[in-house]
């Protein structure tokens, strides 16, 4: 944070003021201005940290594609389209109904257990983790999951964790630096630094615990309002939990599915959801 | 007797009626809050529910005027006066400067100053393709495009899988 800090007072001192919305955006404050809420010192330009939706819209972008650099998409239409379904429904009971363009979803052609989110709306699931789901409700409850993690922004809030080395790297390159010029080359560097940030917790180090358990608990609440059954997430855990594989994916950046499934306060079971059998029928035959 | 107390009460009640309305007005005034569009496109929606049937488009950076105000939900006015419901995250209370009209520094060169104005944006994606040729970009405009093809579709296939469409939005 120091390091951008440094960027910010160069980018004052060049009166390049229309780039510092980006630089800033990676202030930890960031994290407590969520769209639509109002930080009240938003407006100082001392204290600016706000990072625009479209801004967010453009690093998430860039993370997708470093996913497809890991994953091959999974190229069948019925079963992106009918996943995209599903997701688009549960997003529209979610805290963040819109992003700037919209949630995107894709199926990952992987044997991996894995479901990821990247800022601004962009949502995976793996193949793997797919074939693990036995019903529509499981697979909106995982969908729920990572949509919660893009409405509390918790892969901005991962920026500021852990960019350290190359903020110094780019806090020495500007030290004299002055024009506009010099600006933009920052606020590319700046762009790369966040996006190897996000990626580096989606893939490698994971969210923070405390963010999964946010986001489970998100994701009960998604199910409850919106009519897919609650009891499908500890479900989708436990078939997770019994899978042969343990290790890659998401077992190495999520908590274990026991840990998860002790932290979530389950409402209690009032049998079967309404529409759970024309819910079944379309998943058996996406 | 009241008639003539009321009487001599009425220059009193005209003063207050005046500072009334005064103030009335002064904080009628205060309280006309605006909001800004913070997405592309949004819908502004008959019933504060993300499903609900949209009353027309509403462009990045276009103002409206809060009427009501709930945790999750605007009800809005827009400049052509219709009224409806919009998202809290869809919004900001920020004036949005749409970055491709952003002024700069007058040192900058027009091509600078475009880029300099839109902070992340297109061009950044650019710059970063570049460094990173490997990058497939059109997989990420496959997804996107995907989800805007069904969009129109997602209504529907909630009311076939029976989900609770008159929840509270």
């Amino acid at each position: 944070m120091k390091n951008f800090s440094l960027l910010l007072i160069v980018l004052l001192v060049s009166g390049c003021a229309s780039i510092q919305d980006s630089i800033i955006g990676f202030g930890k404050d960031v994290i407590n201005t969520l769209p639509g809420e109002t930080n009240s010192d938003e407006f100082k330009v001392e204290d600016k940290t706000y990072l625009s939706q479209e801004e967010e819209y453009w690093l998430g972008r860039a993370v997708a594609a470093r996913i497809f650099e890991v994953y091959k998409p999974l190229n069948n239409q019925k079963v992106n389209s009918y996943i995209s379904k599903v997701g688009l429904s549960v997003a529209k009971f979610s805290e963040r109904p819109d992003t700037f363009k919209g949630y995107s979803f894709q199926v990952l052609d992987s044997k991996d257990v894995n479901a990821i989110s990247a800022p601004g709306g962009f949502v995976f699931i793996t193949s793997g983790l797919l074939k693990l789901m036995k019903s529509e409700d499981a697979l909106a409850s995982v969908l729920a999951h990572e949509i919660s993690h893009i409405s509390k922004q918790h892969g901005l809030a991962s920026i500021d964790n852990a960019n350290k080395s190359k903020g110094t790297e780019v806090g020495g390159k500007v030290l004299g630096a002055v024009g506009c010029t010099e600006a933009i080359q920052l606020l590319n560097l700046a762009f790369e630094a966040a996006v190897d940030d996000i990626v580096n917790s989606l893939l490698v180090k994971g969210y923070d615990r405390d963010q999964e358990y946010e986001a489970d608990a998100i994701a009960l609440s998604i199910l409850e309002k919106s009519g897919y059954a609650p009891v499908a997430l500890s479900s989708a855990l436990t078939e997770i939990k019994h899978t042969n594989t343990s290790s890659g994916g998401w077992f190495s950046t999520h908590p274990t599915p026991e840990e998860r499934l002790a932290k979530l306060n389950m409402p209690d079971y009032v049998g079967p959801p309404i529409g759970a059998k024309e819910r079944q029928v379309r998943f058996v035959n996406k | 007797m009241f008639a003539k107390a009321q009487n001599r009460l009425n220059p009193t009640l005209f003063s207050l009626k005046i500072l009334f309305a005064f103030f009335a007005s002064s904080f009628s005034g205060a309280l006309a809050e605006s909001a800004y569009i913070e997405i592309q496109s949004a819908k502004l929606r008959s019933e504060p529910k993300a499903w609900s049937a949209p009353i027309l488009d509403l462009k990045y950076g276009e103002e409206v005027e809060i009427i009501e105000k709930t945790s999750s939900w605007l009800k809005v006015k827009t400049k052509s006066n219709s009224e409806g419901f919009l998202h809290v995250t869809a919004t900001t209370s920020r004036p949005v400067i749409l970055k491709s009209t952003a002024t700069t520094s007058a040192r900058l060169d027009s091509f600078e100053a475009v880029l300099a104005g839109k902070g992340f944006s297109s061009a950044t994606e650019l710059n970063y393709a570049k460094s990173h040729e490997k990058l497939d970009f059109t997989l990420v405009d496959m997804m996107e495009n995907r989800s805007r093809a069904v969009e129109p579709e997602v209504l529907a296939f909630m009311k076939e899988g029976k989900l609770n469409i008159k929840a509270e939005g």
